[in-house]
Formats: C-alpha cells, structure tokens, sequence
C-alpha cells in the first residue's frame, strides 16, 4: 500500500515524461489481464480469452468498437426476423475465405455451430446454442446423425444459412457477433484435435491470423490478407501480454512498451491519482457489483431485513470515499448503458437520508413482529482482494451504526469463496456480474429460479414468469417494458444488494487512433490506426 | 493435498452447463474415487514421464508447459546466482582484507540493508531507477537479454548480502591461521597468499551454503518471475494453484524438488573437491 503510493508520486511528478512510443508505428500492443486458456472459439471462457479470438474470428455479425452497435459480418446484411422472431436467415458475403485460401461457406457455419453445441466439445457458453436453438438440447447430449437432423440450423445453399428457434430470441444477433457463434474450420478441427489452435495449425476468418502463441510469454497477431475487409485494416500486427500484474502494466506503459494497458490496468489505489493523466481514462463498464443475500436463512429469509439492509448504505459515500476509481452508485441490477432500456426504481430511493428512515421502520416492524431485541451477526464473506476487504468493512460499520446490526466480514480464497456461494454456505456473499451482451436480459436472467448463477436461494414465480414473457415478446418497446416490470420486482423484493457499476480504466496511447472506450473494455484492433507523430 | 482444498478447477463464477461440466470430470478422471485417479496419476508420471493434461489451458499438457517454461527459470536462477556470487565474494573480500576499515564497513552495512529489503520492494526501487527515471532497462518481458538484468539483480541481492558476510568470515577465518603467517613470512606476495593460500579454506562456509540458497533462489523466483513478468515455472505454480489445475500444480512442485536435489547433490561433490577433509568413496 506504502510502495503504491510512493509509486503513484513518482509518476505524480513525471506525467510529463511518457517515453517516446517504442511500439512500431502498424503495431498495436496491449496488455491481457491473464494467460487465455484457450483460442478456440467455442471453448472460451473470460476476458482474456475473447480479447484475442474476436480479433482471428468473425461470426455472421459484429460489434461495432463500441460493442453496443451491430452491422453485418461475414453475413451480407442484418437479417430480418420471421415466423414471429423464430426464423432467421442469414446470406453470407460473395467470396467469403478462410486464412489459407479455401473458401468459406454456409456449411462451415453448420458444422461449428453444431460443434460449438455438443456438451463433449466442453464449452461453458454452449448453453446460448442449446437454450435456444431448436433441437439443441437434445443433440448436444446425444450427438447422433438422427438428432442432428433435427437441429435447427441448415445450411440452403454456399451462402444461407436458415436458423430455427425454440422462441424468439431479441437479442440473437448479439449472440451471432461473440465467440461461441463463431466457425472453425472442420478440416483443422478435425485433423489436429486440441491442438489445432496452436499458430501452425491453425486457420481462422476474422481480421486477424495467430502468428504465435508462447504461454504466459506473448501471443502475436498478423493481418489476414483473405479476410473480406483487409483493405480497411490498418494496425499489421498485434501484440498481447498476459500482465497480471496491473503496476507492471503501468510501468510498461511509461517505458513505451504498451500501446493500452488492457483492461483495468492500473492498481485500484492509484486510480484517484492517475485520473489527471490526459492518457489515463476511466469509463463505465458493463458490471455491476452487489451483494447477495442468502434468502433461505433467517432472518434474511424476510424480505423487509433485506430491504433495512439495502437502505442502509450510503453508496455515495462509498464509492467517494472507498472504491474511489470513479464508480457509479447502484441502486439496480441492470447497468446504465445497455442499449435503450432504463432501469426502475425499487425500494431502494438513492437518497440516502430518507432511505435510512425506511429501513429503520422496516427493520422495526420485524423485530416487533418476532419479538426479537436484535438481530443475529451476519456473516459477510468475501474473496481476497483489498478492494472486497475495505468494502465490507464500510458496510459494517455503516450496518452498526444506522441499524445496530452487527456483521462479521470474513475472507475467502477465490476457489473456497465459489464453492461457499454455489453451496449456499453464506449470509451475505460479495458478488459481481458482467454481462455478456448489451441486453438487460444478460443481467435480470441470473435470479430466475433455474438459473445455475443464482445462489441466492430466490426463487419468485411470478419473476420467473415475466422474464419467461419478456423473451416471448417480439416488440421491442413492450418488451423492455416487461423487462423493466421484472426488474421492478426484483429490486423489491431484493434478493441482492447492488451497490455500485464498475469502471473500466486504463492507459492508451495518443497515437492510437479509433479507440473508443466500451463497457466491456474490448479493443476490436480492426477499426484502429496510429498517427505517426 | 492439492486436493483438500475447496473447489475444484472448473468451479468458476460463471457455472458450467451441468452436461459440459460432467464431460470435464470424465475428461480428466475427476469423476473417479480420488485413489482411482492417485493410481492413474502415479504410473502415468513414473511409467511413461507423462505429467498430464492441464486442467486450465485447455489444449496443452504439464509436460509442454514445463518443458517451455523452464529455461527462462534457470536463466533468471543461473544469472541471480552469478550475480550473487560476484558481488558477494568480491565485497567479502573486500571487507575481511581490509577488516574493520571503511572498506569493510561500507560492503557490510550494504549487506545487512541487501538481507533486510524484501525482494519485491527491492524489485519496483531498481525499476524506478533504472526502468522508469533513467530509461536504461526494460521494467517487464524478456524479449532481450537486458530484460534479464534488473530480475537477476532483484533476485541476487539479498543473497550476495549473505555470501559477502559468509565470505568475510571465512577468510578472516583463516586469514588468522598459522599457515598463512608462514607464507606471509616466507615473503610471497600478496595476492599469492590471497589466491592460492586462502581462497579455497575462506569459501567452504559458503559452498555449504549455495545448496540452500539455490533452493531458495529457485523458490524466490516466483515473486520475481511475477513482477518482471518472466514465463517461467515460477509463474506457472502460483497460477496453477489458485486455478486448482491439479496436474500442473503438482507437475511444477515435481521438476521444483528435482532442481532442488540436484543443486544440492551439486554443492555435496564440489565441497569434496575443495575441501580435502571430506572423501567421498
């Protein structure tokens, strides 16, 4: 903490001196959060992992760089929905060619789809093909050439591909433009097994080529000549760095040697600090943090304690004077941001003095009812991180001192921490979600009761209901509606807490140009270029 | 052991399809009684040298990864101990010829400040200086041999601090001994003495003492390895065990006790080379 700040001083004084760029003017270098644990698209799993396949893959659609617009990929146009949202078909571009020359066709979408959905491929978003695709489910447990049939995706002809859905699905073409949807090259899968996504097996249709990967060392991109739109590329080679380590990302990025830290890249204590930097941004990002309640335990099985709870916080306070990296108070699930939808109010006011005196009345009213003199301690339990420590220890203070209910922050290592919360074996649990499509459904999907995220024990009828017709609802504006109605009724009955949206920050270069920040803090290298000054 | 603690490597925030996940535990025999997979474990490492699949990078096995890693390990390890050495022996030597002067002093009060400072707080004052404030060394990577420099001065610091003392003590040790005052009396010259009279006795305590600090050189790497941002073996066992990649946990725990009984093994025969008193037979 000490050396962080001694740190944050020495730049203090030398913001100035940011060395003279030592990446080459076509280069792009960035900093990965962690080693991906692996390229293949239908396999992956975080952050580090997307930052590099949505640069070698493309899938029918894209994001734009700032992930929340949509325009066509390797598809010709955005397709229309027929037969009530359910059917969709896809044209793809004339032309289309894989990295080594072959062409690219409606079959290859077929083939990888189906890949991408088979449980033995072991893909944790396999569930998106599966969930919604009709006779998904059934082939990916058992993959018989009968249940394949049955799929709902055809390839007509070289260039369209029909898809069949179970129910309509408003946000499928998001789903199209991310990993899971995108082809692999079946020759390549099939010959090298898992190791086809090593550089010299491996071939690929985004912007992009995988030109090494050494673990933990680099991974190195070069521009894909076949790919349709290489004309408009402009960045030749890009550079990932698994930097784990944020002060390292910072100090390489003095030194020249990172053209953007990657994401969250800098030490949370020295946010405050940096924010002066011209070339240090921070923005919101697509993830909300929040605490859950364990809904099957007393007292939290009463929804007015976990009503006291949440009223209890003042989150101004809390993000001014504890996270202090520029985050948004929380008082919903759903971020701002996410496309046109606007989250309502609950219980929960976001004025705080007048929010107390709600909860001191709830917590009042249960007490009496239960002829209790005070609550029991709640135990609050945490992953190790200074951030999460110095969080719940604000909250327990401000918990005794508004409520006079006493809470006990405990830390657990982040494997013991999952398996408490998946068990349930928690009061109140630290928690976090990011969203993986620029859709409220990504977020208000958790605490239905089949959800497998859930670990709150919440399980409301009538939520799961109007989620359920939220999905069926084809128009837009009526479905958003609903969607806020759900949200509504989540914040009542508050199985969680939220508390605050995240921000992304981090160091990018002034010579790197079209890189606007986005709420998942992706770079797409695509739409980039450099000045030479 | 490895397994005891809670969670296991496909336990992430984010669950699993339940249908993947039991694909998963088949995959690598997390499905079966844990004796099961100890058996299946013990004659794949023992029989054919195999160490296993990685459970977190999906595509690779332990063995690659190893094999990869851990050159850059032993180049850090083998430059830290170069360092360590050269600084150490010439401070010692320094300090015991010129015993309680200045020129003893300086190297000694240096050598209780190289054993007091932590590595890794040792680790950002040399990137301040030398990365950030005068621009000489890269602070991170090791695409170059410059990108070892500031790692292996990190990392040998503190043990050229010990061996500067042990060195010292040594020779004022033998410097003190009759048969050195013989040669001095016999009018050879002084470096003579220093060299072919001296050296060998002075350096014993300190060769005893390489086979724990390599051990600890090679485990204190895993700091360095981090902060430089070295793919190293180092990395890789830290990674591997927050990650539960049991495989590749116990794969680096392996190859780090291996290096360890070499090392050791290493210093037993050089101490017989130097010191006649110890036959081996």
């Amino acid at each position: 903490m000490l050396l962080e700040l001694a740190f944050a001083l020495s730049f203090h004084s030398n913001i100035a001196a940011l060395e003279k760029a030592q990446t080459k003017p076509h280069e792009f270098v960035f900093g990965n959060e962690n080693e991906p644990e692996t390229l293949d698209p239908h396999k992956v799993t975080g952050v580090p992992d997307n930052n590099i396949v949505v640069q070698i893959f493309e899938g029918l659609m894209r994001h734009g760089q700032d992930w929340v617009s949509l325009m066509p990929g390797q598809a010709e146009n955005i397709p229309q929905p027929k037969d009530g949202g359910k059917l969709y078909v896809f044209k793809l571009r004339k032309g289309l060619k894989w990295s080594d020359g072959s062409p690219l066709t409606a079959k290859d979408f077929e083939w990888s789809w189906l890949r991408a959905m088979r449980a033995d491929t072991m893909g944790p978003y396999s569930y998106w093909l599966t969930d919604n695709i009709v006779g998904a489910a059934e082939y990916s447990k058992n993959p018989t050439p009968e249940n394949a049939a049955k799929v709902g995706v055809k390839a007509l002809d070289e260039r369209s591909l029909e898809v069949r859905l179970n129910k309509p699905v408003p946000f499928f073409l998001h789903l199209t433009a991310e990993s899971v949807m995108f082809p692999a090259k079946k020759e390549n899968v099939e010959k090298f097994g898992d190791q086809w996504t090593r550089p010299e097996n491996m071939v690929s249709n985004g912007p992009y080529t995988l030109k090494e990967w050494s673990v933990q060392q680099n991974i190195v991109l070069k521009k894909n000549p076949q790919y349709w739109n290489a004309a408009e590329v402009n960045i030749e080679q890009v550079v990932a760095l698994p930097l784990n380590d944020k002060q390292t990302a910072v100090n390489m990025f003095r030194q020249g040697r990172l053209d953007w830290t990657g994401h969250n890249g800098a030490p949370n204590a020295l946010v405050p600090a940096l924010k002066k930097d011209p070339n240090f941004r921070v923005e919101p990002a697509f993830i909300t943090y929040f605490y859950r309640f364990n809904t099957t335990r007393e007292p939290l099985n009463d929804a007015r304690v976990r009503q006291a709870l949440a009223l209890a916080i003042d989150r101004n306070a809390l993000v001014e004077k504890v996270t202090r990296g520029g985050e948004i108070p929380a008082i919903s699930l759903v971020p701002p941001k996410t496309g046109d939808y606007v989250s309502p109010k609950g219980v929960v006011s976001g004025n705080f003095p007048e929010d107390l005196k709600k909860a001191k009345t709830l917590l009042a009213a249960y007490m009496k009812e239960k002829g209790l003199k005070s609550l029991r301690t709640l135990r609050l339990q945490y992953d190790t991180k200074e951030l999460h420590k110095r969080i719940a220890q604000a909250i327990q203070e401000m918990w005794s001192k508004n409520l006079g209910i006493t809470a006990e922050p405990f830390n657990q290592e982040w494997k013991v921490y999952l398996a408490a919360q998946r068990q349930m074996d928690f009061d109140i649990s630290r928690s976090g979600w990011m969203g993986d499509y620029p859709d409220p459904a990504t977020f208000l999907e958790l605490f239905t009761s089949s959800s497998g995220n859930n670990h709150t024990g919440y399980a409301s009828p009538n939520y799961d209901k109007l989620f359920e017709r939220s999905s069926g609802e084809v128009d837009h504006d009526k479905r958003l509606k609903i969607l806020e109605t759900t949200e509504k009724l989540l914040l009542e009955d508050l199985p969680i807490l939220p508390m605050f949206y995240y921000t992304n920050f981090g160091f990018v270069r002034p010579e790197v140009l079209g890189f606007t920040p986005n709420l998942v803090d992706r770079a797409y290298v695509m739409y980039f270029n450099k000045s030479n000054k | 052991m490895v397994k005891l603690a809670p969670g296991g490597p496909f336990s992430r925030e984010r669950a699993f399809p339940p249908e993947v996940l039991k694909k998963l535990e088949e995959k690598y025999d997390l499905d079966k009684p844990i004796y099961t997979q100890y058996w299946l474990y013990m004659k794949r490492v023992v029989f054919e040298f195999d160490l296993g699949p990685s459970t977190r990078y999906a595509d690779r096995s332990v063995n690659e990864l190893i094999a990869t890693k851990v050159r850059y390990s032993m180049t850090l390890g083998f430059g830290a101990m170069v360092f360590a050495l050269l600084l150490g022996i010439t401070a010692g030597l320094t300090a015991s010829l010129n015993h309680n002067k200045f020129l003893d002093y300086a190297p000694m009060g240096m050598a209780m400040v190289g054993v007091s400072v932590p590595d890794f707080v040792m680790a950002y004052i040399l990137m301040i200086i030398f990365g950030l404030s005068l621009n000489w060394l890269p602070v991170a990577g090791v695409e170059s041999w410059q990108g070892y420099v500031l790692p292996c001065i990190t990392l040998g610091f503190v043990y050229a601090a010990s061996i500067s003392r042990l060195t010292r003590g040594g020779m004022l040790e033998i410097l003190g001994q009759d048969f050195i005052r013989t040669a001095k009396a016999k009018g050879l010259p002084k470096h003579v003495i220093l060299l072919r009279h001296s050296l060998r006795g002075g350096l014993l305590p300190l060769v005893s003492y390489l086979g724990p600090a390599s051990a600890g050189i090679l485990t204190g790497s895993i700091v360095v390895e981090e902060i430089f941002l070295i793919p190293g073996i180092g990395k890789l066992l830290i990674e591997s065990a927050t990650n539960r990649d049991y495989t590749l946990a116990l794969g680096c725990v392996i190859v780090f006790a291996l290096l360890i009984l070499v090392f050791n093994m290493v210093v037993d025969l050089v101490y017989g080379f130097l010191d006649p008193r110890v036959k081996y037979e």
